[in-house]
């Protein structure tokens, strides 16, 4: 079986550009791995096979002509299901949109084609992204597990190696819940700094889309892409895209990493995920970043009420003509969480818009007080959670899961700052575990420093689950 | 803030929100509603008087 799947998307660049393989031997590979992994672990929501077919061809007579558009040229990638793929699909996992065809592309989308990427197909989102349904998709290293959402397609299609990267959204952590539990990387990037035109919504100053991949140097690659300025979107901010990965290093002298034990690794953080994130930190010592202990970060414990009280509000507020006209299509939970953001008082939506403010305050604070390049915390709490662990409730108040995942993530969201997964270790049953990266805004180049620094010093993200009868270590 | 998570007082706010509840959705409507209220709650002890919500406004026109 060719093993072309695992390359990433560097190694598959460099390959293409010395002619030792084609655009259409890499699509060839990833349709054939995802043959053999989409019946268990059901990555995909719709297959663009023939179009790719196209894409890869035209990559390749270009490649031919000494033309390579970029390092994504001829790559196989895959996209989230909530962004428009002209003439193709998007139901955003949800009936409401049956039969909905795009007539035109997501800017994402449109990037990635002229950057002469070959688009693989959609990944399965939770519906509209809210969190609240089980989809199909399956965990990529325990089945009986939960896979991540709502990128949970993005988040496994990659880690079996069925795309080279992929393209999802994160509005409390849904891209790098599915990173982390499935063992790749994830980026939420700084609010603004990719285009969400012809992305289905959750909120305006909450979403922000960003890349999964498999190393950060295949992140910063396709950020590099994605980001930049769209005067079709009003949150799209106007500022220069550097090239991510000349940033990237293999020391980290300079660098400060802060670490802050109160909020992050607050008691129900389980001790095989805060042994490996501890270990992880040691590394970045020892790679030369310096790590500063930081006192709990004031208003912190703000950060998933004012969150989620704007997510309820703006969610509903898109959903408001579909809830009432087609209300019985959706799921009855996600449902519920739209009718619960009809009834929030809008003086309680502004306090809450302020209270991001008081919290994105005292988060400058904290990096600028202690001149922090990153602070590393865990992704999550636990490596994944068991299917029939896993509440629905994102209101929840009791310590659930999902509870777990907003408190971890919810901050990056609130305050607009980017925040980066990378694989650190594997929990005692064997599942993956992230170290989550926070950065000052637009401060992507610096997480890329540090995460590829870690990923070159270590050997977490070579290890593939087993999947289609097929286990790996590169 | 001290609404009741209550069947009629959820009914009550719907109507005036112009939604119509299923009933099947009332139990977890309430539970997350009550949930939903104590977020509400928690940030009534943040002090905000002197501070400006996160919103987005440009005069300039495009």
């Amino acid at each position: 079986m060719s093993e072309l799947h695992w390359l990433t998307i560097a190694e598959a660049g460099e390959r293409l550009g010395r002619g030792d393989v084609t655009a259409n031997e890499l699509l060839d590979a990833v349709l054939e791995r995802l043959r053999e992994t989409e019946p268990e672990v059901h990555a995909y929501a719709g297959l663009m096979d023939e179009t790719a077919r196209d894409e890869a061809e035209r990559a390749d007579r270009e490649l031919q002509h000494g033309s390579r558009r970029s390092p994504l040229h001829g790559i196989p990638v895959a996209v989230k299901d909530l962004l428009y793929t002209r003439g193709f699909p998007t139901s955003a996992g949800s009936k409401v949109l049956e039969g909905f065809v795009p007539d035109s592309d997501a800017v994402v989308v449109e990037r990635l084609r002229e950057a002469g990427a070959v688009l693989v197909g959609k990944t399965v989102t939770h519906e509209f992204a809210y969190g609240q349904d089980v989809p199909p998709t399956r965990n990529s290293w325990d089945r009986r597990c939960y896979p991540g959402g709502s990128s949970a397609g993005s988040g496994v299609g990659v880690a079996v190696g069925s795309a080279f990267g992929a393209i999802g959204t994160d509005t409390g952590g849904s891209i790098r819940v599915p990173a982390s539990v499935n063992g790749i990387v994830g980026l939420k990037t700084t609010a603004g700094r990719v285009s969400r035109r012809g992305v289905f919504p959750m909120s305006a100053t909450l979403d922000s889309v960003g890349p999964l991949t498999r190393t950060v140097e295949d992140c910063a690659l396709v950020l590099g892409v994605v980001a930049g300025r769209d005067r079709g979107d009003a949150t799209a901010i106007d500022e220069p895209v550097p090239d991510y990965r000349a940033h990237l290093s293999e020391r980290l002298e300079g660098i400060r990493v802060g670490v802050e034990r109160d909020y992050f690794f607050y008691d129900g953080v389980r001790p095989d995920v805060r042994a490996a994130v501890e270990a992880a930190i040691d590394e970045l010592g020892a790679l030369g970043a310096e790590v500063v202990d930081v006192p709990r970060i004031e208003y912190i414990e703000y950060a998933a009420p004012a969150g989620i009280t704007v997510l309820v509000a703006d969610t509903s507020e898109w959903h408001r003509r579909f809830l009432r006209e087609r209300g019985d299509r959706y799921v009855q939970a996600t449902r519920v969480m739209l009718e619960l953001g009809e009834l929030v008082p809008a003086t309680a939506y502004v306090r809450a818009q302020k209270a991001r403010a008081v919290v994105r305050d005292g988060l400058r604070r904290a990096f600028d007080g202690h001149r922090l390049d990153v602070l590393a915390a865990p992704t999550i709490p636990m490596p994944t959670v068991p299917l029939e662990l896993l509440s629905v409730d994102l209101t929840g108040s009791g310590e659930t899961a999902l509870s777990g995942f907003l408190h971890h993530c919810f901050l990056a969201n609130v305050t607009g700052v980017p925040a980066l997964s990378v694989p650190c270790g594997f929990s005692d049953e064997g599942l993956p575990i992230g170290l989550q990266l926070y950065g000052r805004p637009f401060g992507e180049p610096d997480l890329f420093r540090v995460g590829h620094a870690y990923q070159v010093a270590t050997e977490w993200h070579l290890r593939h689950p087993e999947v289609g009868g097929v286990a790996a270590e590169r | 803030m001290t609404v009741p998570a209550d069947k009629e007082t959820i009914g009550a706010v719907a109507r005036v929100a112009g939604i119509k509840i299923p009933e099947a959705d009332l139990p977890s409507l309430a539970g997350a509603f009550a949930n939903q209220l104590q977020a509400i709650a928690a940030l009534e002890e943040l002090d905000v008087d002197e501070v400006e919500p996160i919103v987005s406004f440009d005069p300039r026109w495009r």
